[in-house]
């Protein structure tokens, strides 16, 4: 037996060597989650405009196109379920913050929690942005070892990304997503656009669950005197045909509801909206760039519009 | 709580530890935590499916000492055995095949003109049931034949049955292998260890190398086969062919090579089937514990190849009708037991069913072609069959056909993985070497030099880093 412990522990012993390596590197590189987590913090004092959604409007507001002080707290794939969360967790801090911006996309009504990216991501959430995450588990291994979330090859991939740019992190001290450039955009938006349907597609219009979430925080904002902005983000034409249609007007016609139900509601629809073309976009379905630059303004522009109706 | 997972491999390390330094001096403390272990592994699925194996236990356990009581009393020894089949075959078929057959009760009635109200049930099935029902039927009917006798302690039976590295997908044990080495004190050998080991390097290789990487472009083709041309659904045949034999041996050899760390060997399931020269030759190498629980259980009992061709065809025709019908209440199962049984009627027949039983050795150049000729001619059959055994319905199989043997059956496949068809030759490469072992790997090297033995198994460890992430669920889980 002694012989066989000592054996199998010579062996394993470089590859845990490994695995530990990849670990410390999920534990001191800071991402965009940790990075969001720390500027949130700088901006409990002096944020008038919160942002919540998903890669949507990480990408595609930019707080510094905003007249107010602004920061994105949003995240590539946040679902609403995590919408909530990060708002329960941050609201009483941001002391100014007058107007919240909520992104309703295709997808955000219709994911339940714990589903789709949901599964990994959740460990991001607690780990780096120190959220009571209650869909995990108390003895899930997953709450000590980040790294093991993903796959051994994506590990050694995000380590590569990390030597040779010196960083993982693509957002900037106000949250918004910084690597969807122009001049990286998709060549073919007709491709990317039936790949990103697919795995958008979950053929689900039960969207009890995210109202709920979104309910709660709009009554929190209505006691706080906070105006929620429901924005639905544009998309390429590429992508509006392929969507189910009778789908996409049940996510409208239930942010219209919520707008008529709600006296501190205002719904924004730029889904299809003819001031953006394919050129504005990274790919089928965010902004890049430049195209949120001018998405910025225009939700910039509605909340001046608000908040000059609510003063007067 | 799949193998290939982190999760797994810390339960068994802490089992190891307590199995070997903590219970290791007391046997019934020993197989009382493995039983413990055990039932804790399975409740991982689903915790109210325990009581249902409880209950299976409980069941045959009863049942076996009732039969051994009654030895002299025929009858009574007999209506219990019928008890134990009757319940044990219900509990299967109402979770397992209840909605299949009021699903094709009612269509029936509807065909004939009759209007049929029936409730289908909204099941989940529970997993490993076929393979622990099996376990439980053989132990009964093993007491009843007289070949085993009873075991006194529960505990013993109980551990048979749900010794978590079989419990979910096998292998089918027989309790006159199992369990005397459950009765039995058990020593910790350094090279079974060391083999063990070896075994669990080699079965996580084949799961998630070979079975997942298949698994990715088996399910593109499969999932729109009017998408792609012929040729490339040949491509999706021989890929689902790798996929299943990767997936399910694969767990098998993570069984064995657990178990042998728990100085316990389990039944050899799979033994090179891909090399096999025809189809009877490929179904004594495949999934060996069902074939041969067939053969015990249904087979000779019906009289077997003892009495005319006759009784002998239909006692082949029965045992495959249940190989199919045991793999899930789907009609293209039955249909995939139908064809195997079809490819082995003409071997039967003419009585060339046993011609292949030595292990498989090429000398010359003739005799080689010959052999690989009808090793690729079987593979060809058993693979073509798998185009039901993976088909949603029958009707999505047919249409796979009919499109596979289209004209674009000639044109080069849109699908070749070259990465993962690489791995598969040198994978079939080493395979052949170790084909005279239990497993391919369990004596390669032993003549290298140890760096390099050391380095192939590291090289084994880096494929199966870089290849994992994907935790796709072990095919014969299901059934």
């Amino acid at each position: 037996m002694r012989n066989f412990i000592r054996y199998t522990f010579l062996f394993l012993f470089p590859i845990v060597l490994v695995l530990l390596a990849i670990e410390i590197f999920y534990q001191i590189a800071p991402n965009n989650y940790t990075v969001k987590n720390e500027n949130c913090a700088t901006n409990y004092q002096n944020a008038e405009v919160l942002i919540l959604g998903n890669s949507h409007s990480f990408y595609g507001l930019n707080p510094v196109c905003f007249d107010k002080q602004t920061f994105n707290l949003s995240n590539i794939s946040q679902s609403m379920y995590f919408d909530k969360l990060l708002f329960d967790k941050h609201i009483d801090n941001f002391k100014k913050v007058k107007f919240l911006v909520l992104s309703i996309e295709y997808t955000s009504l219709s994911q339940l929690k714990n589903t789709d990216e949901d599964r990994w991501r959740k460990y991001y959430y607690k780990h780096y942005m120190d959220l009571e995450v209650p869909i995990i588990q108390s003895f899930d291994l997953n709450n000590w070892f980040v790294s093991g979330t993903k796959s051994f090859s994506s590990n050694l991939k995000l380590i590569s990304r990390y030597f040779s740019e010196k960083t993982i992190v693509d957002c900037n001290k106000y949250g918004f997503g910084t690597n969807y450039t122009q001049h990286k955009r998709a060549a073919d938006m007709e491709k990317s656009a039936a790949i990103t349907i697919k795995r958008h597609e979950d053929n689900l219009t039960d969207f009890t669950e995210n109202i709920t979430a979104i309910e709660s925080i709009i009554e929190k904002c209505k006691n706080k005197g906070i105006q929620v902005i429901i924005v639905t983000m544009p998309v390429t034409k590429n992508y509006a045909e392929k969507v189910n249609k009778e789908k996409l007007n049940k996510i409208f016609e239930s942010a219209l509801l919520l707008q008529k139900t709600n006296s501190n509601v205002f719904y924004l629809n730029l889904f299809s909206d003819s001031r953006f073309s394919n050129d504005d976009f990274y790919d089928a379905d965010h902004l890049h760039n430049l195209g949120a630059k001018k998405c910025s303004k225009m939700v910039n522009d509605f909340i001046n519009q608000k908040s000059a109706k609510t003063q007067f | 709580m799949l193998f290939n997972t982190v999760s797994f491999a810390v339960f068994f390390l802490i089992v190891f530890i307590l199995y070997w330094f903590v219970f290791d001096r007391d046997l019934k403390k020993q197989n009382l935590f493995l039983l413990l272990a055990s039932l804790f592994f399975y409740s991982c699925w689903n915790f109210k499916f325990t009581f249902l194996l409880l209950f299976s236990i409980g069941l045959d356990f009863y049942v076996g000492n009732k039969i051994y009581i009654n030895t002299k009393n025929i009858a009574a020894k007999k209506r219990w055995l019928w008890l134990s089949i009757i319940i044990n075959l219900s509990v299967l078929g109402v979770f397992k095949y209840y909605n299949f057959f009021i699903d094709n009760f009612i269509e029936i009635v509807t065909a004939l003109g009759f209007k049929a109200h029936l409730w289908t049930l909204n099941l989940i099935l529970p997993i490993g049931i076929s393979f622990y029902t099996f376990h439980g039927l053989s132990y009964v009917i093993d007491v009843y034949k007289e070949k085993i006798k009873p075991v006194d302690s529960i505990i013993e039976y109980a551990l048979f049955v749900s010794f978590f590295p079989l419990l979910v997908a096998g292998p089918i044990e027989r309790a006159t292998h199992l369990l005397p080495q459950i009765q039995k004190k058990r020593t910790f050998n350094y090279e079974t260890a060391i083999c063990g080991l070896r075994q669990i390097l080699w079965g996580l290789f084949k799961k998630v190398v070979i079975a997942d990487s298949c698994a990715e472009y088996v399910d593109l083709i499969f999932d729109n086969p009017s998408h792609y041309l012929g040729s490339t659904l040949v491509m999706g045949t021989i890929l689902f062919s790798f996929q299943i034999y990767g997936d399910f041996s694969g767990y098998t050899d993570i069984a064995l090579g657990v178990s042998r760390l728990l100085g316990i060997e389990l039944l050899q399931n799979f033994s090179y089937p891909y090399f096999a020269r025809d189809i009877a030759e490929f179904w004594r190498k495949w999934h060996i514990s069902l074939s041969s629980w067939f053969r015990d259980y249904v087979y000779i009992p019906l009289g077997g190849s003892k009495s005319s061709k006759w009784i002998q065809v239909r006692n082949v025709f029965i045992v495959f009708m249940l190989i199919g019908f045991w793999h899930g209440a789907n009609w293209t199962f039955i249909i995939y037991g139908f064809i195997n049984f079809l490819y082995i009627l003409p071997l039967v027949l003419f009585n060339e069913n046993r011609r292949n039983i030595d292990v498989i050795s090429v000398t010359g150049f003739k005799s080689g072609f010959k052999i690989f000729s009808s090793m690729i001619f079987t593979f060809g059959l058993v693979s073509f069959a798998r185009i039901f055994f993976r088909s949603e319905n029958v009707e999505s199989a047919f249409t796979y056909i009919s499109k596979m043997f289209s004209q674009s059956l000639f044109e080069f496949p849109e699908i070749f993985p070259k990465m993962i068809i690489l791995i598969l030759a040198v994978f079939m490469w080493i395979e052949w070497i170790g084909r005279q072992n239990r497993f391919a790997i369990e004596k390669l090297g032993f003549q290298w030099a140890k760096p390099f033995r050391i380095a192939f198994y590291y090289t084994l460890v880096l494929l199966i880093l870089l290849f994992s992430g994907k935790e796709l669920q072990f095919i014969y889980f299901q059934f």
